[in-house]
């Protein structure tokens, strides 16, 4: 039967735990899927933040110059002295005019005092055309090999690829005449107005097959951006952009709050910082996430994304895989400890009703033993068929005796039930111990002769107080007698040893029986439980008696122990708080 | 012949030399450094054309100003206390009609207080609650700060940013050039930028370089307490702006040659002179030098040296006005005449633009690590300003000339130019160069 009963808990440990183990796996792989997704969203949409900055300002560039250069275009030529003038003194995206003819070179700026500082510069910043030594119209490549060759515009740390790329931008470019509802309204609103009016503007628009051509250049490792128109055989005439003013309204397509951790940043070709926008600190030797280029008119311009490595890094993943197994052993342990109870409970469950059933089964035969006896002996002398006084007698002790047992069984069946619902009350009082033991050794001496066994009382001292319920230890101790009384039969001799010391009084009751085997001795305390649960034990009783007997100790404050003496028998000990001497008046 | 001589130049020594010329707003007076001229040989002469407000009362123009505010880490302290507190001394001054914002930078930009109105309490408040923290964002500072301004960017207000800074742009554009050329294209839409330097530790060369540019104006105080007088300085210029878009346009005479403009950004061609100021305040002066070449002549005569027409809008009517003036000359074979016709405040303000343009060259080779070459720039300059005290006899020059010796013997016994020196120099300089009274 017990075997019986390991395998069904073992298969139904089998059954909650394999699944349980197996969603466990299952779900932590899930939620490691789910980390990934979630923090490839996160960096895509990071990402993606600094390619739709690059897109607002590539489009803002494109519409400038395009609203620029179709202004260029528009220009009367009778009048571009003054309405180029006009548009560098007044518009803040125009930092330098200027007007070539070929074969007459330069026109405006002019030379010597009748340019500022800043013409005088730019005039040498774009000697390469304004000298003629490179045709406006001249061919990429034949820009690139001037360029190099003479090196009037490249600086000590450009290379030839350098500026082939940003030269090759400017090819395409030109060919890229986007137009776009979109574009930051300020560079927009910059790049229209002050164009020329109307009276300024070519009659002949619909003849004008003038377009502006854009380049973009360096000069001591800066960037720097050149639109001119081509009129006719002769007259070129251009702008050079202010990228300071566009760069202060890109600023503002940056984001203003960011994420911890996160920066964008606007840099240039040797990796210069123009703008940041982000808390997260950024020194030369920090390298970018993801970059996108602002080609075709910032070349070598990046929108880079920077990110800390709380953003990136193994440690989220780690923390992630602590939180995750902290989740699932949670569950785990909730499923296991959940199935574990509800194990516990139904063996509880199972081994009360097997208790219950016993019980009831030992109470019947300790309630039919004596009853069938009673009835005997009873309807013998009911029937007068008994002559001799002496049989009389003896069989009217018998249903005396045996009347007294079945009280006493039910008593404890009683007692056993108030206790069990904390339905039993206690009467405190000062007792003498010495003489309240002496009355319970006294009541139950005559049965123990019977029994052939003597019972021994002795006392430390004459009278030990204590406070304490006297028909409750009277029971205990008459319990533990009457035990001894019946197991232990074959030593003869009960003894029973009141005694105290500074916190407890004790009573010992002790026999010289077979003793209570080792594997019993902690759970004869506990309800139902008897040695040998057989119907056919040879002792009689329901279990109860030591049960009852521990709980009205705890209730009185004290304890029963056991204990098993190195030469045999058992030992009771229960054990009463100390009161000290009675007060007679109290 | 002699008589006639005589009598003309009398006359032209009684009689003002060119016009003071006056409109309802600005009057306009053209000088040279001497009224008379040798006979028998072409001079070097120099020309101050002035402007100057004429006194009249007005109601002041609205402004919209925002005031730019260095809330990095070093700035921590007294430098933000008293930075808010001019802040809000400013923001009281505000009546209804003036438009006033408050941005900080450090790490980030924020707005404060966006582009409004008369500032209500609780947004005072904000002010006063600013934390210093970060690094130095100068430029992206600014790009909020011109994007503020741009909300309200009315040609019925007088346009100013005022920057306070204690320290150098660590973050984004560093570049002095760049500064420049966004003071410059500020200054087409009207925008000028005052800069406040806090301490010794900021970077006067950008700070300067962006107030020339958009023709603001450029404080130094060493110490925070002293912040809240310069803040006031700027703002009673401010608030009493009576001229701005001006354009100077100056037409020499027949064979006058003009030969460089002193102190200021212009353009020469042909004989014509053009250059422009950004806004003038009732407590301004601005005048602009130039050099020219008197040609020679055998004759006793009255040339007209020079005719100058200044454009410019008023900001209280929103019109554009003109005034010009002219300035003429005689000449004389007589030295002690032409000694007499000696105009000393010109050769005063002559002077002490080449000292501030000579000390701006040798900061320039100190900066190079030329030192000996700088020390020897200072040493001609104080020649020169020497000579003048001698000549002008004029009080300032003298202490001019004792200042610059002294910093001659500083730099010689240190080898070095502390960075107290040097931004006392260079302020002092700009502050020469632009007439910008304190």
């Amino acid at each position: 039967m017990v075997l019986i009963k390991k395998k069904t808990f073992v298969i139904y440990w089998l059954i909650i735990l394999i699944p349980t183990l197996l969603i466990s796996i299952y779900l932590f792989r899930l939620l490691s899927h789910e980390k990934e997704r979630l923090e490839n969203e996160a960096l895509f949409t990071l990402k993606n933040r600094a390619v739709q900055i690059a897109d607002t300002i590539k489009i803002t560039m494109d519409t400038v110059e395009d609203e620029l250069g179709n202004a260029l275009t528009k220009i009367d030529e009778k009048k571009i002295d003054t309405i180029l003038k006009s548009f560098e003194r007044n518009n803040p995206l125009v930092r330098n005019v200027f007007i070539y003819r070929i074969g007459k070179g330069l026109q405006y700026p002019e030379k010597g005092i009748a340019s500022t500082k800043e013409e005088k510069l730019f005039a040498k910043r774009y000697d390469a055309f304004f000298s003629g030594r490179v045709k406006f119209e001249s061919t990429i490549d034949q820009i690139v090999d001037e360029v190099v060759t003479k090196e009037t515009v490249v600086s000590e740390n450009e290379s030839i690829g350098y500026i082939k790329k940003e030269v090759l931008s400017f090819k395409s470019r030109s060919k890229a005449k986007k137009k776009t509802d979109t574009g930051r309204k300020k560079l927009v609103s910059f790049a229209r107005q002050k164009a020329p009016a109307a009276n300024e503007i070519q009659t002949a628009n619909k003849e004008n097959k003038k377009h502006t051509e854009w380049l973009t250049w360096f000069s001591g490792n800066r960037l720097y951006i050149l639109g001119w128109v081509k009129s006719g055989n002769e007259l070129i005439y251009g702008i050079e952009l202010e990228i300071v003013t566009i760069l202060s309204q890109i600023a503002m397509e940056f984001p203003e709050k960011v994420s911890e951790g996160v920066a964008y940043a606007l840099t240039d070709g040797s990796g210069t910082i123009l703008h940041k926008s982000g808390t997260l600190n950024i020194t030369k030797r920090s390298k970018a996430d993801f970059t996108v280029d602002l080609l075709p008119h910032l070349p070598h311009w990046q929108i880079a994304l920077f990110m800390d490595n709380s953003m990136k890094s193994k440690s989220s993943s780690d923390i992630f895989i602590i939180l995750a197994g902290i989740l699932l052993s949670i569950f785990i342990i909730a499923i296991i400890t959940g199935g574990g109870l509800l194990t516990q409970l139904a063996y509880r469950n199972m081994i009360d009703a097997s208790q219950k059933t016993s019980f009831v089964s030992n109470v019947s035969h300790e309630l039919k033993t004596p009853l069938t006896s009673i009835r005997m002996y009873a309807e013998l002398l009911g029937e007068n068929r008994i002559k001799d006084e002496n049989k009389k007698k003896k069989y009217l002790e018998v249903i005396i005796e045996e009347s007294r047992r079945l009280t006493r069984l039910v008593n404890n069946v009683l007692n056993f039930s108030r206790l069990e619902r904390g339905l039993k009350k206690y009467n405190f009082t000062y007792i003498n111990l010495n003489e309240e033991i002496m009355e319970v050794v006294e009541s139950i001496s005559f049965s123990l002769k019977k029994a052939g066994m003597e019972v021994k009382l002795s006392s430390q001292e004459d009278s030990i107080f204590t406070f304490t319920d006297r028909d409750a230890l009277k029971q205990v101790v008459l319990n533990l007698i009457d035990n001894a009384a019946k197991y232990a039969t074959d030593g003869k001799i009960v003894e029973v040893k009141i005694s105290s010391d500074n916190i407890f009084c004790k009573i010992e009751v002790s026999d010289e029986g077979p003793g209570i085997p080792e594997s019993h001795q902690k759970r004869i305390f506990d309800k139902f439980h008897r040695v040998d649960n057989s119907l056919t034990s040879k002792k009689q009783g329901a279990g109860l008696g030591l049960s009852i007997a521990k709980g009205i100790m705890e209730d009185l404050g004290g304890n029963i122990e056991y204990s098993a003496p190195d030469t045999g028998g058992s030992i009771f000990t229960v054990l009463l708080p100390l009161k000290g001497e009675k007060d007679e008046e109290n | 012949m002699k008589i006639a001589a005589t009598v003309l130049i009398l006359i032209a020594l009684i009689i003002p030399q060119g016009a003071l010329a006056k409109d309802q707003s600005l009057a306009l007076k053209i000088e040279l450094d001497k009224k008379i001229f040798y006979t028998g040989k072409s001079e070097k002469a120099v020309m101050k054309v002035g402007i100057r407000s004429n006194g009249q009362k007005r109601e002041r123009v609205p402004v919209n100003l925002v005031i730019l505010i260095d809330k990095s880490a070093s700035m921590k302290g007294a430098k933000i206390q008293m930075a808010c507190r001019a802040a809000v001394n400013a923001a009281k001054r505000m009546n209804k009609k003036d438009i006033i914002s408050v941005v900080t930078y450090g790490n980030n930009v924020e707005a404060v207080i966006p582009a409004g109105h008369i500032l209500k309490e609780d947004k005072i408040k904000r002010i006063n609650r600013i934390q210093s923290s970060g690094n130095t964002a100068l430029f992206s500072g600014l790009s909020r700060a011109i994007y503020e301004l741009r909300k309200n960017l009315k040609r019925k207000y007088i346009n100013r940013i005022v920057v306070i800074s204690d320290g150098f742009a660590n973050i984004g554009i560093k570049g002095i050039e760049d500064y420049e050329r966004l003071g410059a294209s500020l200054k087409k839409e009207m925008i000028s930028v005052s800069t406040i330097g806090i301490g010794t530790e900021y970077n006067e060369d950008l700070m300067v370089a962006l107030s020339r540019s958009s023709s603001g104006n450029s404080y130094f105080v060493e110490k925070p307490a002293r912040l809240l007088k310069a803040f006031t300085w700027e703002m009673n210029k401010l608030l009493s702006i009576v001229a701005r878009d001006i354009s100077v346009t100056i037409k020499c005479g027949k064979n006058i040659t003009p030969l460089r403009i002193v102190g200021r950004e212009g353009r020469i061609k042909k004989g014509v002179i053009t250059l422009s100021m950004n806004q003038l305040s009732s407590y301004q002066r601005k005048f602009a030098l130039i050099e020219i070449m008197i040609p020679k002549s055998k004759e006793h005569k009255n040339i007209v040296v020079a005719k100058a027409y200044i454009n410019f809008e008023d900001p209280f009517v929103l019109k554009k006005r003109s005034i010009e003036g002219f300035v003429s000359a005689s000449y004389s074979n007589r030295k002690n005449i032409v000694k007499e016709s000696m105009n000393y405040d010109v050769k005063k303000s002559y002077i002490k633009n080449l000292n501030a343009i000579s000390t701006e060259k040798a900061l320039n080779l100190f900066d190079q690590g030329k030192k000996q070459e700088a020390v020897k720039v200072m040493e001609q300059a104080s020649e020169k300003l020497k000579e003048a005290a001698e000549i002008t006899q004029d009080e300032e020059v003298q202490e001019e000339a004792s200042e610059l010796k002294k910093d001659i013997l500083e730099v010689k016994k240190r080898g070095i130019l502390s960075n107290k020196k040097r931004k006392v120099i260079k302020m002092k300089s700009y502050k020469t160069m632009t007439q910008q009274a304190n």
